[in-house]
Order: C-alpha cells, then structure tokens, then sequence
C-alpha cells in the first residue's frame, strides 16, 4: 500500500463514519415520528434495519484492524484509526438504543397510551441535538463542537431526573396506566444513555485532535 | 550569464587569434630561411671565383667578414686559414655535418646551436679550389633571442587579449546584449502579468519581430483570460443570487460548487467546502443516499433540514461529470397549502352545523311538532338563529373575500379616531353592561387619518367586541390613542381571560378559535381577527398583540399617517 492509497484508507473510513452518524441521525429522527404518531408500521422497519447499522459498524472495524496489521500506523494516523472504532462502536449503541425505543413504541400502542408527554419530547429534542451535533464535531474535527456536547449531556441528565420525578407523581395518581408509565421509564432512560454515548464520543473526537484522553473535571484544560 | 556567455565567446576568440599569429610567425621563419640559403648560394659562388683567381685566404676571409666567418680546410680535415674560434677548436672538423655533405655532393649546410660560441649558427660547406670552404653565420645568440622574444612575445599575447576581447566586445554588444535584453523584457511580462516597461526599440529588427509576437500573444492570452474570468465571475454569482440551494458534485461525491444558499442551508464553513466530500459536509445520510442511487434521470423528494422542507432535485451531468443537486425551499408553500385546507374543512364545518340544526328541527317539526305551538315557536326561533348565524358567516367571509381581493374603494375618507372610538362605545354600552364590563375611552386628542371608514369602524367593533366578549365580571375595555413617530398607535386593553403563547400567534388565522369547547358560539364566526389583519393590511398598518394568561390583552394597531 503506498502512501497514496494509505491516506484514501484512512479517508474511506473517515467517510464511513460520517455515513455512520448521519444514518444514526436519521435513524433517531425517523424513531421520534414513530413514537409521537405511535406508527407501528415505521418502528418495526427501524427495528429491522438496526442490522444494517450493525453491519457498517463490522465493516468499519475490519477496514481499521486492516490498515493497522498492514501499515502499523503511528502518531495522528493511529489515534485516528483507534477513535474511528471507538466512534463507530458508540454510534451502533446509539442505534442499538433507538431501536429499543421503537420496541417500546410498540408497547406504548398495546397500553393505548394517548399523546406523548411533554417531557419525553424535550429529552427527544436534545438527545437530537446532541447527537446532530456530535455528528457535525466529528465531520468538521471541531473540538468547540465536541466540548459543547460535553456541557449540555447536562441538560439531558436534568431532563431525566425531572422526568423520573414526574412519572414518579403519575404512576402514584394513575395506578392503572402503570404500565405506560413504565414505558415513558425506560425510554427516559434510553435517551439518557443515547446522551452518554454522544459525551463519550466527544472525549473521542477530542483525543483525536488533540492526543490526550482527559477526565471530566479538567476536560476544559486542554 | 553575461559573463558566462562573453568568456564563452573570448576563449575562442584569444585561440583562434593565438593560433593565427602563431601560424604568421613559422612562415616568416621558413621564409627567411629559404631566403638566406639562396643569399648563401650567390656568396658561394663568388668566394669559389675568388679563390679560382689566387685571391689570398686572409685576404678572402676580410672581404666577407660582414657575411660571415670563413674558414679554409684541406681535405683531410686540417685547417689552413681560419678566423673561426669554433672551428679552430673543433679536432674533428671532418665529423660536421655540412663538411661530410660538402665532401659527398660539393655543397652541404647545416643549422644548430653552437655550444662555444652558445649561438644559433648556420654553416655552409663547399669544396672550391681543392679546399673546404665553411661559412659560419650567427643567426642570433640564446640570451638575445629570448630578451628581444619576451618583449614580443609580451606584445603578442597583449596585442592577443586586445583584438580578443575587443573583437568579444562588440560581438557581445551587437548579438548577446539584444539577446538579454529580450530575455528580460520577456521574464518581467510573464512576472507581473502585464506587458513589461522594457525598451525595446534598440534591438535588431530579428528580435523586435519576436518581442512583437511575444507582445501580440500576451495581449490576445491576456484578454482570452479576462474573458474567462469574467464568465466566471458571471457564473459564480448568478449562482450565488439563486434563494435556492446549488451543490454541483464530481463523480467522487466531493463538492464543486456551492453557492451561498445552499451553505446557510446546511450551515456549512465557508472555508473548506470546496473539494470536501459531501457526505462529511452536510452530515445528511438521506441526501447523500439519494445522490448515490440515482444514475441518469432527476429525482425529486422532500428532505427535511432544521425544520424547514426543502424540493430536493439531482441532474446527473453528461460525460459522468458529477451530478447538480438543487434545494427548493417549500416550507411556506407546505404551510400555506395545510392553511389552505384547514380553510375549506372549516368553512365546510362552519356552514353545514348551523345548517344540520336547522334540517334537524324542520324534520322535527314535520314529523308533527309543528302542531304542538310551544315546541313549534321554540324551535322555529332556534331556526331563525341558526340562520342568521349562516348569514353572518357569509357576510363576514365575503366581507373577507372583498378585502382580499382589494375591491374597496373610497379611500380617501376622514377618519376621526377621537369620534369613532365615542361612537364604539356608545354602541357597545347596552351589550358591556350586560356583562358587567365597563368601557373606557382614553382618547382626548385629535386623531386623523385617511382611510374607509367603514372598514375602520369594522376594525375597532370588532376589537372591541371581542374584548367584552373574552373578559372576566367586572373587567373593563379600554382604548388609548397616541402618535408615535410618523404614525398612530391605538391601544385596545381588556382585562379578560387573556391568550396563552401557544395560542397567540395563531389568532389571526381564518376559524381559528382558542378555546376549543367554545367553537359552536353562535355570536361567533371565528373570522373576527383575520378581517381586522387583511383590513390593517388595506391601511398599511400592522396589529401586534401582548396577552397574559388570567390577566388580559392588548391589541395594538399601527396606522400610518400618510395621504392614502
């Protein structure tokens, strides 16, 4: 492999990435209609294409171990190659968890759930705009980007915890729509992960720019 | 380089010059030789006479001293008379070489360095009267030879250098230097991009020619390039004007072109779009798969970006040049066609329940009700209310319909604000004290604008109708006029049930009612505030409204004050 060919390599897996994101976008964009329309129809094609994501995801680990067994990258190059798997494995857990929200779209429509609460949309609507977000830090290597991500993980934390709140006081008025209310739980708690993954995978994009995996609490340091 | 070329050009010049003086030199030399042997011949010949006459040796010898010295050998090598130091040392006079000639052929000469005398000397031998006669001359001695050389020698290589470089000079002045000057005229052009300040009307006609062409074809490429980059230009913000979103992209995905639309669209950095690949640009997977799976043919789907709708359409570009991917904004077209049909499902729903209320109670009434006078009065005046909400309906969507359509005239009338707002609330009194709602009128000074004043007066009741119809018991309507800049403002402030956010900027919509549970009001036609927008409108003013939930709302229209 020359040199050449070495860097369209680390460009076609770059690219792969992008692919990865913006299909994970679309796959959370497509899973919100589906649960605030409870359309059935869609989460079941979203569950269903889930193993296309997982399929890239393979794909992309196979083209970095290739490159590193055959070239033994150093420096920029590898650290490329190890956040690309990192990446790529984050963004499958994302779709991993849409996924599972469809599941339970499926659920909410058998407890005859009415209008999706308030709250669930406002986390809906972050968890997107991270995820967007962290989309275009990594497309654009915008470490300002990735940081932002960061400090608004937050915002989603706090969402949670006044949700867990709320569905806490509904459960308690409402005895005979637990059920539903447990479904709104664990899609809160679906978001707040999908939420960890998108700080993860700005840690990522920031040791790959910058060369140094950093802890929380001096993550403004570098 | 000029100093390259000009010794390039001496060297050759100083050898060909070297080489030439030295050729003069050797034939000189010959020539002088050839010269004195034939000199010597005739002296021979007349020493052979003077010896045949009995001339005395001594006396011979004084007679050609100037020539030469003389020496007289017998022919077995010992020496008679001689004046010769040379010769008179010489033991072997027999074993010289122009003696052993002489004594072959009677003649012999020989030339060489003589080590006694340290001369170049040359010698003539011949057999006269029974005797060797040897004639010595000395042709120059070794250290004169090289004295009187150095000085020639010297002038030689200077008179060498000199023609050499002079000859150089002028060669260098009349071909090199044009040359030169050429070159750089030439360099600076292409340097600066412009036809260079060189002169270059001292060159040779040859090489003005090729400056000429020179100067000809920067001109015509010049011009050709201005040409190009004018199109360029003219491309570029043709693209650059289009509202709509422009992505040319090679086969490769990676963008092109892209004009300024299409990077606020996507919210791209302007910097290092070009030659990025899509995909890792727009981040957008839906795009990037539409671009990838067509192949020939347009495609057109909507695709969704930050909540707007966009027309997505992709060319593919002949000679597999890369595919042009146009955005056609149709956010506003989708909202206005989702109004438009909220409008007929309303109008529709508007007209058929007073409409199903009245069939129900004639069938009623047929059915034998009608005989009963009570139930008959009672339903017939539900009847009668119902229709007269059909004709209010209508009369309010026709009024709608007229403004729209700008079929009003008589523009020019005064209106009296001060006396119009009197007017309002005179009207208005018995219906506001039924409801407990006092109304007040703020307006004290002179207020005039021009404009129909029935539509003015449409306005305002309906503003003010709507106040006392959504207030609380013991609310009040107030109205305040006063100018502001070029304009009037006019204040309607009720203290009613007020509008929640969500609400208060969708209540200038046709039908468009915020409480829900009151939709079947009969006083009610839900195009109220959509005829108060279009009738602004008509005004050229402008109505904006602030409303706090449980607290109340101000309306507050802007009329500028301009001959309409």
């Amino acid at each position: 492999m020359s040199r050449g060919s070495f860097d369209q390599a680390l460009a076609d897996v770059n690219q792969d990435i992008v692919e990865l994101g913006s299909r994970t976008i679309q796959v959370l964009e497509k899973t919100k209609v589906a649960l605030t329309n409870l359309d059935e129809k869609l989460a079941r094609q979203i569950y269903n294409d889930d193993d296309f994501i997982d399929a890239k995801e393979i794909e992309i680990s196979e083209k970095c171990m290739n490159i590193i067994i055959r070239e033994q990258p150093i420096a920029k190059d590898l650290r490329f190659l190890l956040t690309a798997l990192k990446i790529s494995s984050d963004f499958e857990r994302i779709c991993d968890h849409s996924a599972q929200i469809t599941k339970l779209t499926r659920k909410l429509l058998k407890h005859n759930a009415g209008t999706l609460p308030a709250g669930v949309e406002e986390m809906f609507d972050i968890t997107l705009d991270l995820t967007r977000r962290i989309v275009k830090a990594y497309a654009t290597n915008d470490v300002d980007i990735a940081l932002g991500v960061y400090d608004d993980d937050d915002r989603l934390d706090q969402a949670y915890k006044t949700m867990v709140k709320w569905i806490k006081s509904e459960i308690e008025n409402n005895v005979d729509q637990v059920d539903q209310y447990m479904d709104y739980l664990f899609i809160s708690k679906y978001f707040e992960r999908i939420g960890d993954r998108t700080n993860s995978i700005a840690k990522w994009i920031i040791y790959k720019e910058k060369g140094t995996i950093r802890h929380y609490y001096n993550m403004k340091n570098i | 380089m000029k100093r390259r070329l000009f010794i390039s050009f001496f060297i050759p010049v100083f050898l060909l010059v070297v080489a030439f003086m030295g050729i003069v030199g050797l034939l000189s030399f010959r020539t002088y030789n050839q010269q004195l042997e034939n000199d010597l011949v005739s002296i021979v010949s007349l020493i052979s006479y003077d010896t045949q006459q009995g001339i005395k040796n001594e006396d011979i010898i004084n007679k050609y001293d100037v020539i030469g010295k003389l020496s007289f050998i017998d022919k077995e090598g010992k020496l008679i008379t001689s004046f010769d130091s040379a010769i008179e040392d010489d033991k072997n006079i027999l074993a010289r070489e122009e003696v052993k000639e002489a004594l072959k052929a009677n003649i012999g000469s020989s030339l060489r360095y003589e080590e006694n005398t340290k001369e170049f000397t040359f010698y003539k031998a011949f057999i006269s009267a029974g005797e060797i006669i040897i004639i010595a001359i000395p042709l120059i001695s070794q250290s004169a030879l090289i004295i009187a050389s150095i000085g020639y020698i010297f002038l030689a290589v200077l008179l060498t250098i000199g023609i050499s470089g002079v000859f150089s000079y002028f060669f260098y002045k009349r071909n090199i230097e044009p040359m030169m000057i050429l070159e750089k005229y030439i360099r600076r052009t292409y340097k600066h991009k412009a036809i260079a300040q060189v002169g270059i009307q001292s060159l040779p006609i040859e090489l003005k020619r090729i400056a000429d062409i020179f100067k000809e074809t920067t001109k015509s490429l010049q011009e050709y390039a201005e040409k190009e980059e004018e199109q360029k230009l003219y491309l570029y913000s043709t693209i650059d004007t289009m509202v709509d979103g422009f992505i040319a992209i090679d086969e490769n995905e990676d963008i092109k072109l892209i004009n300024k639309s299409a990077i606020s669209i996507f919210a791209l950095n302007k910097e290092n779009v070009i030659g990025s690949n899509l995909l890792v640009q727009t981040q957008n997977f839906e795009l990037s798969n539409a671009v990838k799976e067509i192949d020939n043919t347009v495609t057109i789907s909507d695709l969704v970006i930050d909540n707007k709708t966009y027309k997505l359409t992709i060319y593919t570009l002949e000679k597999n040049m890369g595919k042009l991917i146009i955005l056609y904004d149709i956010t506003k077209l989708n909202q206005l066609e989702n109004m438009r049909k909220e409008f007929v499902s309303n109008v529709s729903h508007e007209l058929k329940t007073p409409l199903t209320a009245i069939i129900g109670f004639i069938e009623t009434l047929k059915d034998g009700a009608i005989d009963e006078p009570d139930t008959a009065r009672k339903f017939l005046g539900i009847i009668e209310l119902e229709s007269q909400r059909l004709e209010m309906l209508i009369g309010d969507l026709l009024e709608l319909s007229s403004i729209e359509s700008n079929k009003i005239d008589r523009l020019n009338e005064d209106i009296d604000i001060k006396d119009i707002a009197g007017g309002a609330i005179e009207a208005f009194k018995t219906i506001a004290d039924k409801n407990n709602v006092a109304l007040v009128n703020n307006v004290t000074g002179n207020y005039v604008i021009k404009g129909n004043l029935e539509l003015f007066k449409a306005m305002l009741y309906n503003l003010i109708s709507n106040g006392i119809k959504y207030n609380v018991k013991d609310g009040s309507v107030s109205i305040n006029c006063k100018y502001l800049g070029e304009g009037i403002v006019m204040e309607i402030i009720d203290t009613g049930i007020g509008i929640s956010k969500d609400n208060l900027f969708r209540i200038f919509e046709r039908f468009y009612k915020v409480d829900k549970s009151r939709s079947y009001d009969p006083e009610s036609t839900g195009l109220g505030l959509a005829i108060v927008k279009h009738i602004l409108e008509l005004f050229d003013g402008d109505i904006s409204v602030d409303s706090i939930l449980g607290e109340g709302t101000t309306f507050r229209i802007y009329l500028p004050k301009k001959e309409v």
